[in-house]
């Protein structure tokens, strides 16, 4: 009776087939049917015309040929004909040759692991699940998911017993340590017991961790070693006999003050560090101003002096051109121009020299800061030292600061007084020019009345010239007078009494000094 | 997951022509799988008879169910109606005739029953033209075979 493919594979399940051994280990199929030795002598007529084994799960065409199941499927994928006869064949017109398959099925094989040992024997039917279950020759893997060595299921219970990756139970403190870590986990096993080397009591490795802050027989220092107390001795001494009779315990609170003091201060001499080295390079900065102040300062004075020959000489020419009197003046001008000279060259040496010293006291105060942080940051010293240094350095800093700021004061100073000196020498010369202006006046004034006087006895008797002088443009007049040489002067109208001729004297210098502002 | 290969007939076919060869058929050469190399005599009592040809198999991976390059090689090409000077065989099972079933023992007895089988000495009437287009492996070539009987 024709058999369905599909139905015969099931029936086909009771019998092991290799597909269903295949999925027990999917990578490696336990066996390939067509590669079974066979003890039997080769028997032609039980063989599969294709693949020349003994038949596997035979199937017989209508036109009664027969192959293997697997064989004849390969084949009709390739060519739709019966190999032997050509005849197409349906593959669902195939069936199952029972008899066939159980002669087949009964043949005795060799295990497919001859070559690596196995000298089992058996029906093939049996095969596979000899290599399931018995087969001791067959591949396997560690089971250990670290290691997962490829090896021999014989071999594997020999394996497991030194498998590096294996877990086992730490008998002390029953957790799973792999085997190749065991001697290094009772170094640190917490159930480990452990004898204390002080007190030579012995509880587990967990408790001794906690025993060794509390062992009465460990050496300790006293609690207040920090401070300087150098007693060491066993824990259950230190409150029974040292902590009465320590000398640091009765200061206590004045040490435990100072510490917190101690602590402020380093803070805060570490904040002060810190502004310094932020203002550090703003008074570089300052330093180089300054030089370059002086430097610009050198430049005028030197420019200013040969200025002022230029001006005095200027004022020379005019005074020449004014009149044959400018020379009776000149000593006087040369003097005021030397004295200026003097003047200029005092406070330039005094101010350089004021601003040299103040940059080098500037610079050797920042020198000096610098090498003290440097030195106290190589030296380590003890508390009190410390607080002392400290103490110190915040003087040093203090002190260098002000002596920075005092030296730009100064500075400063001398920069206002030179400038204010200046000034008021220009203020003296202005003076000394009006006093020369005004005698100038003086004499030409004079040498009028004088003309006027001779010329009295000529003309008429009441027509002073001083009248003209006592007008409100008489400054002007007068300007011309000069350099008119003693021209006519203008009628005056109404005559003055001569009497007032002492009167003009110090509207003359009135007026004078309004004119010379504007020039 | 690849089907289940043929691995072991091939060993098995080389053992068993080993062991009972046609006659006329000895292995000059068949270190590997790939290629053998066959020598095949004339047979007695025919045309060929005292002449020695090589043959030339090449199987692929799906051999048997696709048949091996068979033909002709070295010095001496049998001189018949159905093969071409180059090697190249004009033989049905060969080609579009082949069968699982056949062996490498069963195209050895075909090709002697050729030979044995012929009247004349020549080749193909289109030879010339052939060998000219031929490719190097005959199955690449489109056989008809209208004469059965030679
Ligand atoms: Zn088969
Ligand atoms: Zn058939
Ligand atoms: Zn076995
Ligand atoms: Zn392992
Ligand atoms: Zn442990
Ligand atoms: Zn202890
Ligand atoms: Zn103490």
């Amino acid at each position: 009776m024709p058999q369905q493919p599909g139905a015969h594979k099931n029936s086909k399940e009771t019998q092991e087939p290799p597909s269903a051994a295949r999925k027990e280990d999917e990578t490696q199929p336990l066996y390939d049917p067509r590669s079974l030795q066979y003890l039997e002598p080769t028997q032609t007529s039980l063989q599969c015309s294709v693949c020349c084994e003994y038949f596997t799960e035979p199937v017989s065409a209508p036109c009664g040929h027969t192959f293997c199941h697997g064989c004849i499927m390969q084949a009709l994928e390739v060519s739709h004909g019966c190999p032997l006869c050509r005849t197409p064949i349906d593959p669902s017109s195939l069936y199952e040759v029972i008899a066939l398959s159980r002669i087949c099925d009964e043949l005795l094989v060799y295990c497919p692991h001859k070559t690596l040992g196995c000298n089992h024997t058996c029906q093939r039917i049996q095969i596979g699940k000899h290599l399931k279950d018995d087969c001791v020759y067959i591949g396997t893997l560690c089971r250990v998911e670290e290691c997962r060595k490829k090896l021999l299921k014989k071999d594997l219970s020999e394996h497991m017993e030194s498998c590096p990756y294996k877990r086992v139970d730490c008998l002390m403190c029953n957790t799973k340590v792999m085997k190749s870590e065991l001697s290094d986990h009772h170094k640190t096993c917490p159930a480990e017991s452990v004898t204390c080397p002080h007190c030579e009591t012995t509880r587990t490795r967990i408790r001794h961790l906690e025993h060794l802050k509390e062992c009465p027989k460990q050496i300790i220092q006293c609690s207040l070693s920090d401070f300087g107390c150098p007693w060491k001795g066993p824990r259950f001494d230190l409150n029974a006999i040292h902590i009465p009779q320590c000398p640091y315990e009765s200061i206590r609170g004045f040490l435990e003050l100072s510490k917190t003091k101690m602590d402020a201060l380093e803070q805060e001499n570490q904040q002060l560090r810190a502004i310094f080295l932020d203002l550090r390079p703003q008074v570089q900065q300052l330093r180089d101003q300054v030089g370059q102040l002086s430097e610009s300062f050198q430049l005028i004075t030197q420019q200013d002096t040969p200025n002022g020959f230029g001006d005095a000489h200027g004022f020379m020419d005019m005074s020449t051109s004014g009149g044959g009197y400018a020379g009776a003046y000149d000593p006087q001008s040369h003097g005021m121009l030397s004295r200026q000279e003097s003047y200029d060259n005092g406070v330039d040496n005094g101010d350089n020299e004021a601003l040299r010293a103040a940059i080098r006291n500037n610079s050797i105060g920042a020198d000096s800061i610098v090498s003290n942080l440097n030195n106290n940051n190589g030296v380590s010293v003890g508390a009190v030292d410390t607080h002392e240094l400290l103490i110190s350095e915040n003087e040093r800093i203090r002190s260098e600061i002000e002596t920075l700021t005092a030296g730009l004061a100064s500075l400063e100073l001398k920069q206002n007084m030179a400038i204010m000196t200046e000034s008021m020498r220009m203020q003296e010369e202005v003076q000394s020019l009006r006093a020369v202006c005004h005698g100038l006046r003086m004499q030409m004034h004079y040498l009028l009345l004088e003309q006027q006087n001779s010329r009295g006895h000529h003309g008429p008797p009441g027509s002073p010239v001083v009248g003209g002088g006592n007008n409100g443009s008489g400054t002007n007049s007068g300007g011309k007078g000069v350099s008119n040489g003693g021209g006519p002067p203008a009628g005056a109208p109404g005559g003055r009494p001569l009497s007032s001729i002492g009167m003009p004297r110090p509207r003359f210098t009135d007026g004078l000094g309004r004119q010379d502002t504007k020039l | 997951m690849a089907k289940p290969m043929f691995a072991r007939r091939l060993s098995k076919e080389l053992k068993d022509l080993a062991m009972n060869p046609p006659a006329g058929v000895d292995i000059i050469d068949a270190n590997d799988f790939k290629v053998w190399k066959l020598g095949l005599a004339g047979a007695p009592g025919t045309l060929y008879e005292g002449e020695k040809f090589q043959l030339e198999f090449n199987f692929g991976p799906n051999y048997p169910l696709e048949s091996p390059q068979v033909l002709f090689v070295g010095d001496n090409v049998p001189i018949h109606p159905h093969i071409y000077s180059n090697g190249h065989i004009c033989l049905d099972v060969l080609y579009n005739h082949w069968s699982p079933v056949q062996t490498v023992a069963s195209i050895c007895l075909s090709l002697q029953s050729m030979l044995s089988s012929c009247t004349s000495k020549e080749r193909p009437p289109d030879n010339a033209n052939y060998i000219k287009t031929a490719r190097a492996n005959p199955k690449h070539t489109a056989w008809a075979f209208h004469d059965d009987t030679v």
